[in-house]
């Protein structure tokens, strides 16, 4: 029966190189799957790593208790004249050095000759745990990052998430023979189905088209933009939403990023503010009337504050039909002064001192010239 | 260490002795000179049976032959299953070898006056065959083949065993998928009891290999082709014990002499 056996071979191998004997496995850390590692042991020497779906911390006791002792030595021989009879796993003794054959590249001919190895990669096998200041930063970076990917029959699933001290992220897909989503901390972000896509959340583009490139919205860093091609295009009717401004319509209307505003024709429901005063559908209304030192009265005398009027009984009425370009002012007002060539009254106040010797009477009366 | 016959130990002890190798293709084919040229026998090629050593092809035949085998990779590790690797030069066969066919090479001991048995050095399959010609005219095959390890890259998708099942039964059935048989060392190892459940989803590879971790070892395919689990914990003890100058132990009533 074959058996494991140790070999002496002297001499006879053409080159030796040997690194020190490791020191003993003090640990075993067996990964169960992503979120489970179980481990048996302590740091005080080498660890020995494995993946075992199966494993459990039973299991990793028995293989320290198993292992506690065990020293590897790495070895490597060229060309030994080894017995073709000798198997992996055999032990070897090479100029006083012991190991097992755990490699063996053979050359068949009249001589044998094996090329045999108990391999390591370490260049030192060191005693002191010490682990380089990348490697550690590498590890803060990327020690707290799980990533998993489920690959079923009928869904794959990608996820990748993050614990950190302010809480968890992560991110995910999943494609099924339906639809195509992505998540953001478990929330749907994005979904595409049969029927289109579906976003949840900020879109940010700096080119393309709403509807298509021929007939819809063009989509650029600075404007989005359907027919119009820019703020001063007058040549294409559509319209353009941009950063220096708003137009439609050929330029019939225009608003632009400085404020100017021009418009073919324009109704307004509302009010329309220039400056302090607010001009409506009813009013041209100042909105500081005591800046003005106008007391305005409808024609019951009531105090009307801040208020010019066209309307009938009060106010006044700049453009009176019956005489063009006047004011004309049924009831009586007070002003301090009136700069003007002419002013007709029917009456008049004897507090307006100002107007100097000149007599007015009761009778229409022109001052001034 | 295979087992080996006192005849193979008494030439290994001859300091002239050399090794002669043969190699066996398939399962048949035809006689051939040392050329590779077809004997034929009133025009007929003669088929041989290539069912052992001595009907292999061997001597100038054969122009390089290298094998490769490991427990684990760079480092030391456990719960691997790693193919051994062959890679042959020849003279071109004058039969037509099969996909996947067999190669087994041989080896044994020889002095000018005796020969030994032959050894088997491994049990291959064909992966790759590529034809080239030599300089001379010869068409030389280069074949390049894995151990049937390679064959247990396969999901555990079958079974006729009752699960959860004892780890050494896991065993016995991927050697049976396969088509080996167990080493009786990997037996004998294998006293743990360990079960598990069905392995849906794994390979027969990763089953060895989660197998061979409870066991601090490896899988390996032997030279004889059987299933082995070889443990880091096997290594006989560093006795130091008195050598001849080959380095065979020497005995005295069978016993060996243990120094210092």
């Amino acid at each position: 029966m074959a058996t494991t056996e140790k070999i002496n071979l002297l001499s006879r191998v053409a080159s030796v190189d040997v690194a020190p004997t490791f020191t003993n496995y003090s640990k075993v850390i067996i990964h169960i799957n992503d979120e489970t590692v179980v481990e048996s042991g302590d740091d005080t020497g080498r660890t020995l790593e494995i993946d075992d779906p199966f494993g459990s911390q039973e299991l990793a006791d028995q293989m320290l208790a198993r292992l506690r002792g065990y020293q590897y030595q790495p070895l490597y021989a060229s060309s030994a004249l080894l017995d073709p009879a000798a198997e992996i796993g055999d032990g070897v003794s090479v100029k006083g050095i012991y190991s097992g054959i755990y490699q063996r590249t053979r050359t068949f001919n009249q001589l044998m000759p094996a090329d045999i190895a108990a391999p390591h990669d370490e260049e030192i096998n060191h005693e002191y745990k010490f682990v380089p200041a990348q490697e550690r930063n590498f590890n803060r970076q990327i020690g707290n990052v799980k990533a998993s990917l489920l690959i079923q029959a009928g869904l794959i699933e990608a996820k990748v998430s993050k614990e950190s001290p302010t809480g968890q992220t992560s991110f995910s897909w999943a494609l099924d023979d339906e639809s195509h989503t992505w998540y953001a901390n478990g929330s749907r972000v994005m979904r595409v189905n049969a029927s289109g896509l579906e976003i949840t959340g900020k879109i940010t583009a700096t080119s393309g088209y709403i509807g298509t490139s021929s007939k819809g919205f063009v989509i650029s860093a600075s404007a989005i933009y359907n027919g119009v091609t820019g703020l001063t295009d007058t040549a294409h009717d559509g319209v353009y939403v941009g950063t220096d401004g708003i137009v439609c319509g050929k330029g019939a209307f225009k608003a632009d990023s400085k404020g100017n505003v021009s418009a073919n024709n324009m109704t307004l429901t509302g009010i329309l503010k220039i400056g302090g005063q607010n001009i409506t559908a009813a009013a041209l209304r100042s909105g500081a009337q005591s800046a003005y030192g106008w007391t305005q009265r409808d024609a019951s005398g009531t105090s009307q504050a801040g208020r010019w009027t066209t309307g009938s009984g009060y106010g006044y009425d700049f453009n009176k039909a019956t005489k063009p370009g006047a004011i004309e002012y049924p009831d009586s007002f007070t002003c301090k002064t009136i700069y003007c060539n002419k002013i007709v009254c029917d009456t008049y106040a004897t507090s307006m001192g100002d107007m100097g010797p000149r007599s007015i009477g009761t009778a229409s009366r022109v001052l001034g010239n | 260490m295979q087992d080996t016959s006192p005849l193979y130990r008494q030439i290994l002890a001859d300091p002239n002795h050399y090794f002669e190798v043969s190699v066996v293709i398939g399962e048949s084919g035809d006689l051939v000179t040392e050329r590779g040229d077809t004997i034929l026998f009133g025009g007929t090629a003669i088929l041989v049976a290539r069912s052992g050593p001595d009907s292999g092809f061997y001597g100038s035949q054969i122009f390089s032959l290298k094998t490769s085998s490991q427990m684990f990779g760079n480092d030391p590790e456990i719960g691997r299953a790693i193919a051994q690797e062959i890679e042959l030069q020849m003279l071109q066969p004058s039969g037509d070898l099969p996909p996947m066919a067999q190669i087994v090479p041989y080896v044994r001991a020889c002095t000018d006056t005796e020969q030994s048995e032959w050894l088997q050095q491994g049990v291959f399959y064909i992966d790759t065959r590529e034809t080239t010609v030599s300089y001379d005219g010869l068409q030389i095959l280069t074949l390049h083949g894995f151990d049937a390890m390679l064959m247990t890259e396969q999901e555990y998708s079958s079974t006729s065993i009752d699960w959860p099942a004892t780890d050494i039964n896991v065993v016995r059935e991927i050697a049976s998928k396969i088509g080996v048989t167990i080493d009786s060392r990997t037996e004998e190892l294998m006293t743990g009891g360990y079960t598990y459940p069905l392995p849906t989803g794994y390979t027969l590879r990763e089953m060895l290999g989660y197998i061979a971790a409870a066991y601090l070892g490896c899988f390996i395919i032997t030279e004889t082709g059987q299933l082995r689990l070889v443990s880091l914990l096997e290594l006989p003890s560093d006795t130091a014990l008195l050598v001849d100058s080959i380095g065979d132990h020497i005995t005295f009533g069978g016993d060996r002499i243990k120094v210092g």
